[in-house]
């Protein structure tokens, strides 16, 4: 676990060990804030030291590597899930968790780099179905303890990502924009057109100064990434 | 659509291919077909017959022909 400062607040990142999906906590008080909650070992004993009893969670997608910790934080905290409409469909259904996607991935990964991470992987494939306590079609604006999040669906890497942008000095951008590798939208559910179409010229519309906080990989400003890719 | 039909469609829909060259195709023998390929077409494939595949089926499955072999041990017939 590392912690960044955004919005003059300690934002604190957790990276499963396996996927190394990251997990995004802001803590107030006894209530916390967290974007795609994984299995990060360390992430309930930090919740717990914390003496938090209230989670509200944001997805910004349906994959598992974004949910899966979520029944582990319901068994222990009151939660509030937020996500879009078409997530929210996905997750309803447990068959939808798909975590045999990830274990093949991890498989391939292991033919590669010599690597046993398909094997520690086995028995986190548990089935799971969530409900949300809100969800939205296009946008949705939120406020929680005096902050402000703005989500926008991002239709591509799947069909029901969405990017949250933080009091316009952030965005939990999930997969739909990562700083140092190039988004898949080959997955099921995801639409290269609709990527190109619609989530594209979204992002290509966000201010230049905006902190990326993507759901893999390292975060960066926009405007570094657009130096990059120019 | 016959169980023919709906699995040839699995490969033309996932690959973008012809149903011709779909009855060819092996693993890793179109730049579609690589990982994430495969994870598209085992969905494809276990929504239009309404099955979960075993982890060890969908690391056997690197063929057109090999995907008949499995699918008839879910009783599926192609």
């Amino acid at each position: 676990m590392h912690c960044l400062s955004v919005n003059d607040q300690n934002l604190c990142v957790f990276t499963s060990t396996l996927i190394k999906e990251n997990a995004y906590l802001l803590v107030k008080g006894r209530k916390a804030l967290l974007v795609d909650p994984n299995d990060s070992p360390d992430l309930l004993a930090f919740l717990q030291k914390a003496q938090v009893q209230e989670v509200t969670i944001f997805l910004t997608h349906e994959h598992f590597d974004h949910t899966c910790g979520i029944p582990l934080l319901q068994t222990h905290f009151q939660t509030t899930l937020v996500c879009s409409h078409r997530c929210a469909e996905v997750i309803a259904d447990e068959k939808n968790n798909q975590a045999n996607w990830i274990y093949y991935l991890l498989i391939c990964q292991d033919e590669q780099n010599g690597t046993h991470l398909a094997e520690s992987f086995q028995g986190k494939d548990s089935k799971y179905a969530l409900v949300p306590n809100h969800s939205f079609r296009e946008q949705l604006d939120y406020q929680w303890e005096g902050e402000h999040f703005h989500f926008q669906t991002t239709p591509g890497h799947s069909a029901g990502s969405c990017c949250i942008i933080w009091n316009d000095a952030a965005v939990f951008t999930g997969d739909s924009l990562l700083a140092d590798r190039a988004v898949i939208t080959r997955f099921p559910g995801g639409s290269t057109e609709q990527y190109n179409q619609r989530t594209k010229p979204y992002l290509d519309s966000l201010p230049d100064d905006l902190l990326i906080l993507p759901g893999h990989g390292n975060y960066c400003v926009i405007r570094e990434l657009r130096r990059e890719t120019a | 659509m016959t169980n023919e039909e709906k699995y040839i469609h699995a490969f033309t829909s996932t690959f973008e291919v012809g149903a011709d060259e779909a009855k060819t195709l092996q693993f890793q023998g179109v730049p579609a077909w690589d990982s994430v390929g495969h994870v598209s077409l085992i969905a494809a494939l276990e929504e239009a017959f309404d099955i979960a595949l075993d982890p060890d089926d969908i690391l056997d499955l690197s063929s057109f022909e090999k995907g008949r072999k499995i699918l008839a041990k879910y009783n599926i017939t192609v």
